[in-house]
């Protein structure tokens, strides 16, 4: 083809508006923060339906307990109402916020199943990474954003139920808990300290599982990536772990090692260790053990998650569809 | 779209016209300026050598970047862009040497990769505040800029949809839109115009133009020469991992070429053509016309042959090559092999 002499036979260009941004740019923290937040949102936009779901379970429970205030008059429910001895009050609330522990560390881990779980695989489908990475974002940006992202959605829900459980039980056992119940359990803080303590601690240990398990869920994610794989490889981790821990009881009864290999029971290692603060009467020897090892388990897990990120970062896929 | 507001901050300060009322081919902003060094860079995977001792100063401008399949095209945008860094050498973008100040270059670049690649389940809009988000506009800045990229590539209606259902064409004209977004000082460009129809083509070439006569330089990496024809004042040759040709546009076509010319004859054009194959020279059948390469500006030696061969001409005028002839030649330059093959493959085309 030959070029066109004459300036009438090229094309012609429309013009538009095209000009460069000669504005201020943010600095690099802050376009993290941006990252995280925006992915934050986009995480949270798929918190609809298990939202429901957990509303639709927990309704029930609320109508209960609304119910039980309704009938007994508010005033009136307190320890005794409840089947509490006296004196055992700290006993009792510090078992309760275990159980709850227990189930927040399901939430949480069914949360980073459905959420957090796709979320690199889904990048890296797309081809989305090269979008990222041919822009000022490094890996360890990105990857700090995602986890802040998704620890952070979390966050949120063991947060807000953190502080429901912990005010209700307040309310009811009165914001400063008698002397004899903590003498009962030579607990080292003082009666006024305690329900901020067990707040602070709940609220932490939540924290800590989110972020731990969100890092094993993008780990999984960046291990498969087709559909819903990474979620099936998360959850099935975590499953085989149970049922292994549950066939090592099994066999050789209720030891610390058959328990400390069920990685949920691991993840509730922070809260076994640090509500020795708040009882350490009713935290056994046993229980420590178990503790212990979870607390090595879950650290090696992150350790391992960290480094599978940090080697799929360093060479991603960049092409769509080589994932 | 006609601009109703002085488009380009240059032009402002400077009360001339932001954009030509009708830009054709592209002006060479910067002129002299060199947005892209390289000094002896060799890179490899593993035993393939993909780039072998690359040195090149491309100029600002729209420029374009040329080469067969496996050249070491996609390596070099990749080292530009740092995702990549050179075995041994220097590449240094917009002054900046990568890949340690890959940051800095990154935020000044605009990348639009071959690959149909978005982020998932983000409609247009979001696409592009998005991006320009990432090279470090604050949200307000980017969903301005947002909105006006997306109306200059003509996406502005399409612009709340999700892009997961844009045609090919709209889908290109999106990734470029992000790749602009944030105003980019280059722009790297990878086979912008795959996959579009005639029309679309010419949109998107027209983007590049205008682009390119806003200030940013551009560097248009493609298989499609006539788009390089089209838009581009500077060509970047790769073959083999080596630059095959680096320079103007009008360099490229008539650089070690000859003159090439096509003759008319009456009567049988063949008796010429052997004539003339006879005397030593490079010659081919173009249709009932004889074509014919010389290396010194000497047509009197065709009259002389004709003449001497009893054949009567017609009419004899010069050809200029076309970029295609060009980019063979100086593949089959950069490679003996190629060229007996060409040579061999290609007896009744052009040289």
């Amino acid at each position: 083809m030959n070029r066109p002499n004459d300036p009438a036979e090229r094309p012609f260009f429309a013009p538009t508006q095209f000009e460069r941004h000669r504005g201020p740019r943010v600095d690099e923290n802050r376009s993290v923060a941006q990252l995280a937040r925006f992915f934050a949102r986009r995480t949270a936009s798929g918190f609809g339906p298990i939202a429901l779901l957990f509303t639709s379970l927990l309704a029930p429970m609320a109508l209960w307990l609304y119910a039980l205030l309704r009938v007994q008059g508010s005033a009136t429910i307190g320890a005794a109402e409840l089947g509490v001895a006296a004196g055992q009050e700290a006993a009792f609330v510090v078992e309760n916020f275990g159980y709850f522990f227990q189930a927040m560390t399901v939430w949480v881990l069914l949360v980073h199943a459905a959420l957090t779980a796709p979320q690199i695989a889904a990048d890296a489908r797309a081809g989305a990474l090269l979008l990222y990475f041919s822009r000022p974002v490094r890996p360890a940006g990105y990857l700090v954003a995602r986890v802040m992202a998704s620890a952070g959605v979390a966050a949120i829900g063991t947060s807000l139920a953190t502080i429901i459980v912990v005010v209700g039980h307040a309310h009811v056992f009165g914001w400063t808990l008698p002397a004899g119940a903590l003498e009962a359990s030579r607990g080292a803080i003082s009666g006024a300290a305690f329900f901020p303590v067990a707040f602070m601690l709940l609220f932490g240990a939540g924290l800590l599982i989110c972020v731990a398990s969100a890092l094993a869920a993008h780990a999984c994610s960046s291990l498969v990536h087709r559909g819903g794989q990474p979620a099936l490889l998360y959850a099935g981790a975590i499953l085989a772990s149970v049922g292994i821990s549950w066939a090592g009881q099994l066999t050789w009864g209720r030891t610390s090692l058959a328990r400390a290999f069920d990685l949920h029971h691991a993840l509730q290692a922070p809260y076994f260790f640090a509500t020795r603060l708040l009882d350490p009467v009713d935290a056994p020897p046993a229980s420590m053990i178990d503790g212990a090892i979870g607390l090595g388990l879950w650290a090696a897990i992150v350790a391992g998650s960290w480094w599978i990120l940090h080697r799929f970062l360093s060479n991603p896929p960049l092409s769509r569809g080589r994932a | 779209m006609v601009a109703a507001t002085p488009l380009c901050h240059t032009a402002r300060v400077t009360g001339a016209p932001a954009v030509p009322a009708v830009p054709t081919v592209p002006q060479r902003p910067g002129a002299g300026a060199v947005v892209l060094t390289a000094r002896d860079v060799h890179k490899s995977f593993g035993k393939v050598e993909a780039l072998r001792g690359i040195n090149a100063s491309v100029p600002a401008g729209v420029v374009g970047l040329l080469g067969p399949n496996g050249a070491g095209k996609t390596t070099l945008l990749r080292l530009i862009i740092g995702l990549e860094s050179a075995d041994i050498g220097d590449v240094d973008v917009l002054g900046w040497p990568m890949p340690s100040a890959g940051l800095q270059v990154r935020a000044e670049i605009g990348y639009m990769p071959e690959d149909d690649c978005l982020f998932p389940k983000l409609n247009g809009i979001q696409q592009v505040i998005h991006a320009a988000q990432l090279c470090g506009l604050s949200r307000v800045d980017a969903f301005s800029r947002a909105h006006k990229a997306l109306d200059m590539v003509g996406l502005g209606e399409a612009r709340h949809r999700p892009a997961s259902g844009f045609s090919l064409g709209m889908r290109q004209r999106l990734r470029l839109a992000m790749a602009i977004a944030h105003g980019p000082r280059l722009l790297l460009l990878d086979e912008p115009t795959a996959g579009l129809d005639p029309q679309g083509r010419d949109d998107m070439l027209g983007l590049i133009a205008e682009i390119g006569a806003a200030g940013t330089s551009v560097l248009l990496s493609t298989h499609v020469l006539a788009d390089v024809d089209a838009v581009c004042s500077d060509v970047l040759l790769l073959s083999k991992g080596r630059i095959g040709f680096c320079g103007a546009m009008e360099k490229f076509r008539a650089s070690t070429g000859g003159e090439r010319w096509q003759i008319d004859v009456m009567g049988d054009p063949a008796l010429l053509h052997d004539a003339l194959k006879k005397a030593g020279l490079s010659v081919w059948m173009d249709a009932h016309l004889v074509g014919v390469r010389l290396d010194a500006p000497d047509h009197g030696l065709m009259w002389k042959i004709a003449a001497d061969h009893g054949i009567a001409v017609r009419g004899l005028w010069p050809v200029e090559e076309a970029i295609s002839d060009a980019f063979m030649r100086h593949l089959r330059l950069d490679d003996p092999a190629r060229e007996r093959t060409a040579s061999s493959s290609l007896s009744s085309g052009a040289p």
